[in-house]
């Protein structure tokens, strides 16, 4: 016996999947510990691995485990918290303070209270030295080696360790940043140098600053907790390396990412969006938008084609990061999120949210502000006796009288109705989210389907639909545990890119293939380090292009063998015509980057899966029936356990289908499909 | 106090549920956003791509501004200016479908300054005209005297570019190519422009589409029943944050620098009337309208700043909308600074004025609403333009940027620092090694906070900046800055911050100041160092947490002799920590010889 384990570590929760070689598929949920979030692994670790063992009824020991994927939340938390260590940075003369200008934008324009971050590394720790690189990669002036080397002992004898690097232009030309951390690590041998010609090679150095002060920023933190629980895991008896998810979707080894935490920061998100494209392929979905629903936010991402998609630069707090990442948007929209009335007496809900403590009125320790909860509790939508499976009793009268008295009195309402308009006021702007991630790309919202999951997702999926644009919506089976089911159905990745900005007109096709080459060859190293066969490695490649005078590029996949001009330059043309509606074949194109994608494939999972209904099933019936809040009555409503659900079922709503750590409403006019992952089809009755 | 809300005219009948409203809302903001997302992302000139000097917002069906999300506030707050002006001259019944409109002028079609060229296109559904979506977007060059259009010593309305009254630029979808042919030919970088030109018809295409699949889902009937609502909710949200101001008559006076022609200082008065939920404010006491450029804000742009002032003061997460500026009133009398005639010259006074006007009200106000206000900022725009020859593509190049500087200190924290002026929001610098890509005859040597700029205060201003270009060709500059002579002024006895400055060779024998002039002549090889000021401080220096002033001295920010001498704080020079003692003595000593109150950068607040 054989078994795949991923873990994803939330800020509330700790979801893990394993897959045992039988094509088993095990979950558990255990409580996150975010004070040191090794516990809440080891203890789901533990308890996952004797589940399963007792479900098989053979034991199943960490010695089994050949493959552990789990999700770098460490990292994305130190910077939400701003618990940091010291880390310096060294920059062209100059332009030390590129940090803490930012892009000088204010983005709560009519905010007077509005306090500007915090930079990552505090300008004592930020030190200048005389280079300068020109955008064509000229030298103007070479790097001053005895400054360097004096600013290098200046930071050995502040006792730090982690040093970020960022020169001007050095994606033109690295050889100053290169030489530089040389000098440094003569002087400092025991430092880890972190350079933005490596980390990020593209330009714009406010974003590439930012990039690399994360990155240097968060080695310590990384290294630290990755050292302990591989120590952990291999004194209970595990033999394989970790493996860390990515935010660009791929996964890499633990070795890697203690060099390159800034490329794991959104690795829980992204494995939502990965696990989501897994299941839509499974399903035959091509184009799915996906909404990861949790307690205090919402995560969007986009599938198109099949794919989950990426861009090129993320945010976290402000600050930028230069590095593919699974494209996500996230809004303070959640379970936990607060309704209240606006001075102008409309109803709000959110950004704010309830949190986890004192959480939703509902959770009965403290919280008395209403939240979408405590909504679907005082909808009777939300069962209060079976939330966690029972292991948490809701109470029903304090999301009533939340809601009753900062919602309902103020604005004249019924409570329930107050209820049902939070729940339409969510979701609109859930669905405006959604539309705009999807017109970012040039996407027709009404080809999509939605896919809703995390804890709330299933919650609200019927509503959902209801007020949004698209025509269908899958609950996914197990909405809790996506993230860690699309760490295990992905492949070891990493991506390089480099900037070269110069007229398509001009462009030696030579030169390209010899750009792109360089970086397969950086690509195949980094996989053989990894331990892949070269079998199963695989290169991608594509050039960024835009109009001349336009910031923005797009990027088309190109074939290295077989470069043909004309045939990238009409391709770039139709894509922009896709994306924004026109093309100009007539105006002249230029190249901004090369990129690879070096992939190492590993085998896909096999989802289990379910009988269609057979005689001894029996017909589909209710567990029970409540009365339940639509449309501005209370009516008898069919409630429904999941695992009595057979392939192929029908269901017509209104009715509420409830498993352990999920409910889902199908609203009244709406029908519900089963497949044979019992996977949820929602849609407009016919 | 208690004061009773005044509630719009609604039936309750007709009235709209909060629910709808917010549903309604959420789509409109999705229209616009998506509008913006396209104008970002097709346009050209960096001003657009990497600044977003732009804003985009959507009308009734009776021309009334609906929405407006994300965008630069003082167009957001003049956009309605823009539509009245073409609706005046084509009327909406005869409007059809595929007409756009565009102009600039501020005199006759509610323009801001010429380099805002504002587009405007009906929306039609089942035949009937639904909703209008228009864009206001800055275009590098707008043709006049100087390279970049931002002359702070044109000296008449001709001098500052082509003027461009409400025109209908396309008929039922036929664009009038001639005019832009008219429009081109008249600017220095039209290759930009018409780049900028498709992203700005292109947004106009997208609100038309998403509007559309919208109406497809939701009916007409949904949008014409709330956009009464939606206004009326808009104006309430006003009203209650006017009616946390207490009833009275509040003013602010003081002096702007100059007008580009002239140094002379120029008179700014302001009289704050609160009424209940109404507010009244008015420009009398200002000076007369000045010949140079700088000194002169348009009625469109005291009206957008002012009513921005009050968005300050509001809970604006929706964005305003034409309800939003019903209880705020605002008076000028005509031929004052604030209230030129025609042909004044008005584009670089829309920063220097525009901006001191929303301070003067912050002025006048502080004294009742201290929490809410902030101390001096670093001023206007402090745009500067480099431009000339290319000499490799033998192009005109410009190069035009609005600068950030410090803000002023707050009740509950210091200012900012190097964040972009009151009135320009969610604007962004433009990247050194994007300048220099785009325009090579530039080299940045140094991107800096300007040390010690920041007025000292129990919570003291932000740092303004200092950027050093090293000239590789020859160009022509101009400069438009404010706060050079008045500086950003404290509250509450904070000190006001630094002053700002453009030097051209600096810390050489030909060192030249220049604050407010264009045309200026850069040899190659030369240096610029644009500086901008600080923001004032808040409260007492001597207030101010030692730590905070010790960590200010460790980051190589204010001096260990500021220190002292300023916030009576002692820092030990080896290790930056403070003295506790040693500062307790400094403060009772300088508590002990003190006995005037600081400076206030001319201005003067009365009750």
């Amino acid at each position: 016996m054989t078994a795949r384990l991923a873990a994803d570590i939330g800020g509330t929760f700790t979801d893990l999947v394993l897959l045992d070689s039988g094509g088993g598929v095990h979950v558990a949920k255990t409580l996150s510990t975010p004070g040191d979030f090794k516990e809440g692994v080891l203890s789901g670790v533990e308890r996952i691995l004797s589940d399963a063992g007792e479900a098989r009824g053979q034991e199943i020991a960490l010695a089994d485990v050949d493959y552990f994927v789990h999700g770098a939340t460490v990292v994305l938390n130190a910077l939400l918290e701003r618990k940091l260590p010291q880390a310096a940075l060294v920059t062209t003369a100059g332009f030390r303070d590129v940090l803490e200008i930012m892009r000088t934008n204010n983005p709560r324009m009519y905010d007077l209270k509005w306090v500007k971050p915090k930079p990552i590394i505090p300008r004592h720790l930020r030190f200048e030295v005389a280079e300068r690189v020109r955008h064509t990669g000229e030298a103007l002036c070479a790097l001053d080696e005895a400054g360097t080397r004096e600013v290098a002992r200046r930071i050995k004898a502040l006792g730090i360790h982690s040093v970020a690097l960022c020169f001007l232009h050095a994606y033109a030309n690295p050889a100053h940043e290169r030489r530089a951390r040389e000098i440094i690590l003569e002087e400092h041998p025991e430092a880890h140098v972190t350079i933005s010609s490596d980390v990020a090679s593209e330009l714009r150095e406010f974003e590439r600053t930012s990039t690399v002060a994360i990155n240097a920023s968060t080695i310590p933190i990384i290294s630290a907790y990755l050292d302990g629980l591989s120590q952990a895991l291999i004194d209970r008896g595990l033999e394989r390396e970790l493996f860390v998810m990515q935010s660009n979707g791929g996964v890499i080894t633990s070795r890697t990412a203690r060099s390159l935490p800034v490329r794991t920061v959104m690795s829980g998100p992204a494995g939502g969006v990965v696990g989501a494209q897994f299941i839509a392929n499974r399903m035959g979905l091509r184009d799915v938008a996906t909404i990861d629903i949790g307690g205090t936010s919402s995560d969007m991402g986009v599938i198109s084609d099949g794919l989950a998609r990426t861009v090129d630069q993320s945010a976290v707090e402000g600050w930028p990061i230069m590095a593919p990442t699974i494209e996500i948007l996230a809004i303070g929209a959640g379970g936990g999120s607060i309704a209240w009335v606006d001075a102008g007496g409309a109803l709000r809900v959110g950004p704010q949210s309830a949190g986890a403590r004192p959480g939703p009125a509902c959770y009965g320790l403290g919280g008395d502000e209403p939240t979408v909860s405590d909504a679907c509790v005082t909808l009777n939508r939300l069962n209060p006796d079976y939330f966690l499976a029972g292991e948490m009793v809701l109470d029903r009268a304090a999301a009533e009288r939340a809601i009753r008295e900062r919602i309902a009195e103020p604005l004249g309402m019924d409570t329930a109705e107050a209820a049902e308009g939070i729940l339409r006021v969510v979701t609109a702007n859930m669905n405006k989210a959604i539309r705009s991630i999807l017109i970012a790309r040039g996407f027709d919202i009404r080809q999509f389907t939605l896919m809703a999951f995390g804890g709330a997702g299933g919650m609200v999926a019927g509503e959902l639909l209801r007020i949004g644009d698209v025509q269908r919506l899958v609950v996914p089976s197990n909405p809790g545990a996506v993230s860690a089911v699309g760490m295990l159905a992905t492949d070891l990745r990493h991506d390089f890119a480099q900037s070269s900005v110069q007229s398509f007109g001009e462009v030696e096709w030579g030169d390209v293939r010899h750009a792109l080459r360089h970086l397969r060859t950086l690509g195949a190293e980094r996989l053989q380090a990894d331990g892949v066969d070269e079998a199963a490695m695989h290169f991608d490649d594509a050039l960024d292009l835009r109009y001349v005078g336009q910031d923005y590029y797009l990027r088309v996949y190109v074939d290295i063998d077989d470069l043909d001009g004309e045939r990238i330059r009409s391709n770039f043309d139709r894509l922009h015509e896709h994306t924004y509606g026109f093309a100009n074949p007539e105006f002249e194109v230029e190249m901004v980057n090369a990129r690879v994608f070096a992939i190492g494939a590993f085998e896909r999972p096999r989802l289990p899966e379910i009988d269609t209904r057979q005689a001894p099933h029996g017909p589909l019936t209710p567990k029970a029936r409540r009365p339940v809040f639509f449309d501005g009555a209370f009516v008898e409503t069919d409630i429904y356990d999941v695992t009595a659900l057979c392939a192929d079922d029908a269901i017509a709503g209104p009715c509420v289908i409830e498993d352990p750590r999920s409910t889902i409403v199908v609203m009244p006019g709406q029908s519900a499909a089963v497949d044979r992952f019992r996977n949820l089809s929602i849609e407009v009755a016919a | 106090m208690a004061k009773a809300v005044h509630l719009v005219d609604v039936a309750p009948e007709e009235a709209v549920d909060p629910v709808t409203l917010e549903v309604v809302r959420a789509g409109l903001h999705s229209i616009i956003s998506e509008m913006s997302i396209t104008l970002n992302r097709t346009s050209y000139s960096t001003i657009l791509r990497e600044i977003n000097d732009y804003s985009c917002v959507l009308f009734d069906s009776r021309g009334r501004l609906l929405a407006q999300a994300e965008g630069i506030p003082i167009f957001n707050g003049s956009m309605n200016f823009v539509v009245d002006a073409v609706i005046e001259k084509f009327p909406l019944a005869e409007m059809e479908e595929g007409d756009i409109f565009l102009s600039n002028d501020p005199y006759t079609a509610g323009g801001t300054h010429k380099n805002d060229i504002n587009v405007v296109m009906p929306i039609f559904w089942q035949g009937e005209l639904v909703m209008l979506a228009a864009n206001k977007a800055h275009h590098l060059d707008i043709g006049g005297k100087d390279p970049g259009s931002w002359s702070a010593d044109a000296r008449n309305t001709y001098q500052e570019g082509l003027c461009l009254p409400a025109l209908r630029l396309a008929r039922r979808g036929v664009m009038n190519e001639e005019l832009v042919e008219v429009l081109m030919a008249n600017l220095r970088t039209p290759t930009l422009s018409r780049g900028d030109f498709s992203a700005q018809i292109a947004a106009l295409k997208t609100a038309e589409l998403r509007t559309h699949e919208w109406l497809e889902k939701n009916g007409a009937d949904a949008l014409t029943r709330t956009a009464d609502a939606l206004l009326d909710h808009g104006e309430r949200v006003v009203r209650a944050a006017i009616e946390r101001i207490p009833d009275g008559v509040y003013k602010a006076s003081g002096f702007a620098d100059g007008d580009g022609v002239s140094d002379e200082p120029i008179p700014i008065a302001v009289t704050v009337t609160v009424d209940g939920s109404d507010i009244h404010i008015d420009y009398s006491g200002s000076g007369a309208q000045r010949e140079g450029s700088a000194g002169n804000a348009h009625w469109v742009v005291t009206v957008s700043m002012t009513r921005q002032a009050m968005m300050f003061f509001t809970d604006t997460a929706l964005g305003g909308n034409e309800g939003s500026y019903r209880p705020i009133h605002i008076s000028a009398p005509p031929g004052c600074v604030f209230n030129p005639e025609y042909p004044a010259p008005v584009t670089t006074g829309m920063g220097n004025m525009g901006t001191r006007l929303i301070e003067l009200i912050f002025q006048a106000l502080a004294d009742v609403i201290p929490e809410e206000v902030i101390g001096g900022t670093f001023g206007c725009f402090s745009c500067m333009t480099l431009g000339g020859k290319d000499p490799e593509t033998d192009g005109e190049f410009v190069h035009f940027e609005c600068y950030s500087g410090g803000w002023g200190g707050r009740h509950h924290a210091d200012g900012n620092s190097a964040t972009v002026s009151l009135g320009s929001g969610d604007a962004y610098n433009i990247p050194v090694e994007v300048m220099e890509t785009t325009t090579p005859i530039l080299l940045c040597e140094k991107f800096a906070l300007q040390e010690g700029s920041a007025g000292a205060g129990r919570h003291r201003g932000g740092f303004g900046t200092e950027i050093d270009y090293r000239m590789m060709g020859e160009a022509e500059l101009a400069i438009a800055l404010d706060r050079e002579t008045f500086k950003p002024y404290g509250l509450f006895g904070g000190l006001e911050g630094q002053g700002s400055e453009l030097l051209v060779e600096p810390g050489t024998p030909s060192e030249e100041l220049y604050v407010r002039a264009s045309g200026v002549k850069v040899a190659e090889g030369a240096l610029v160092r644009h500086r901008t000021a600080g923001g004032g401080g808040y409260g007492p220096p001597s207030e101010r947490d030692p730590a905070l002033v010790a960590d200010d001295c460790l980051n190589g920010l204010i001096t260990i002799e500021d220190a002292r001498d300023l916030y009576g704080v002692a820092i030990d020079p080896g290790t930056f920590a403070p003295d506790l003692d040693a500062t307790a003595a400094l403060r009772k000593a300088q508590r002990g010889q003190s006995g005037c109150s600081p400076p206030r950068s001319g201005s003067e607040r009365t009750q």
